[in-house]
C-alpha cells in the first residue's frame, strides 16, 4: 500500500469516527429532544421512540471508538455503513413526504428544517468512504 | 460477527444507565395512549379558554413573526435565542403557573420549546393545537 493511500485511509477513518462521535455525543446530551426528532419522521411506532432515543447515541459513540481498536475496526465499519444506510433511507422517506423537519442527525445541535438533498449527499459520501475502507482493510497488507 | 455483537452490547450499558439517571420525564409522546390522556401535552383553544386559573403564553415562532403579531401577554421564546430569552421568561413566570406554547400551524418547534421548558423546571407546559392560527382566535 502506498503512503498516500494509508494517509487517505486514516483521514476516512478519522472523518467517520469524528462524525459519529460528534453526532452521538450531541444526541446523548438530550435524548428527549432526539426523541422528538425521531417522532417527526412519523415512521417509528411510539413504543420504540424512547428506547431508540436512549440507545442509538451510545451505539454511535461506541462504534466511533471501536473504529480505532484494531480487533474491532472491521465490525465497527459494518455498523457505521449499516447505520448510515438506515439514516439515509429515513431521510429519503421524509424528503419524499415533503416533511419540513430537522433530521436530528446531530441531536440538539440543530433545530432548523433540514436540507434533505445536502444531508443525503453527505451520508452517501460517508457510506462511500466506509465501503472504500472496508475493501482496503480486506486486502492483505 | 462477535465484534458487532460486542459493540452493540457495549452501547447498552451507558444507554441503560442514562435512562435510569435521566428518566424521560419531560417527554410527552405525540401518539399512543399517553398522548390521549392527561399525560398528553396538547390543548385546544377551547380548553384554554375554559381555564379559570392564570396561565402564561409562549410564542415559539421567529422574532419577525412575533413582531408582526402575537397573543397579548405572550413571551417570545424560541430555540434560536433560547439562552438569552429563557431568563426573561422565567422572571415573568409565576411558579406553578401553566404555560401554553404555540408556533406556526404545522411546525415542530412548540413541542421542542415545551420539552426544553420542562427540562428547565417548568412542569405544567402545554402545546396549543392549531398553533398560531388557533392562538389568534383566542379571546379570554
Amino acid at each position: 500500500m502506498s503512503r498516500w493511500s494509508s494517509g487517505v485511509a486514516w483521514m476516512v477513518r478519522l472523518t467517520l469516527g469524528g462524525v459519529f462521535l460528534w453526532a452521538g455525543g450531541q444526541k446523548a446530551l438530550h435524548p428527549q429532544l432526539f426523541a422528538l426528532d425521531l417522532e417527526a419522521y412519523r415512521i417509528l411506532p411510539a413504543e420504540l421512540i424512547l428506547p431508540i432515543a436512549y440507545y442509538v447515541p451510545w451505539l454511535e459513540i461506541m462504534t466511533a471508538l471501536a473504529l480505532f481498536i484494531p480487533a474491532l475496526r472491521r465490525a465497527a465499519l459494518v455498523i457505521v455503513i449499516g447505520m448510515l444506510t438506515v439514516f439515509t433511507l429515513m431521510l429519503v422517506v421524509a424528503w419524499s413526504r415533503g416533511l419540513q423537519i430537522n433530521c436530528g442527525c446531530f441531536g440538539a445541535a440543530g433545530h432548523d428544517a433540514t436540507d434533505f438533498g445536502f444531508a443525503v449527499a453527505r451520508n452517501l459520501l460517508l457510506i462511500g468512504g466506509g465501503i472504500w475502507l472496508t475493501r482496503r482493510w480486506s486486502q492483505p497488507a | 460477527m462477535k465484534g458487532i455483537l460486542l459493540i452493540f452490547l457495549a452501547a447498552l450499558a451507558p444507554a441503560l444507565a442514562q435512562r435510569w439517571w435521566q428518566p424521560p420525564d419531560a417527554y410527552r409522546p405525540r401518539t399512543g395512549v399517553a398522548a390521549e390522556t392527561t399525560a398528553g401535552e396538547r390543548v385546544s383553544v377551547e380548553t384554554v379558554r375554559a381555564w379559570k386559573r392564570p396561565f402564561a403564553w409562549v410564542d415559539a415562532r421567529t422574532k419577525a413573526e412575533f413582531e408582526s403579531g402575537h397573543v397579548p401577554e405572550a413571551t417570545l421564546l424560541n430555540e434560536d435565542t433560547w439562552d438569552s430569552l429563557l431568563p426573561e421568561f422565567l422572571a415573568r413566570w409565576q411558579p406553578g403557573q401553566p404555560v401554553v406554547v404555540y408556533c406556526g400551524a404545522s411546525c415542530e418547534s412548540s413541542r421542542r420549546v415545551a420539552l426544553r421548558l420542562r427540562l428547565a423546571g417548568v412542569e405544567d407546559v402545554h402545546v396549543l393545537e392549531g398553533g398560531w392560527d388557533a392562538a389568534k382566535t383566542f379571546r379570554p
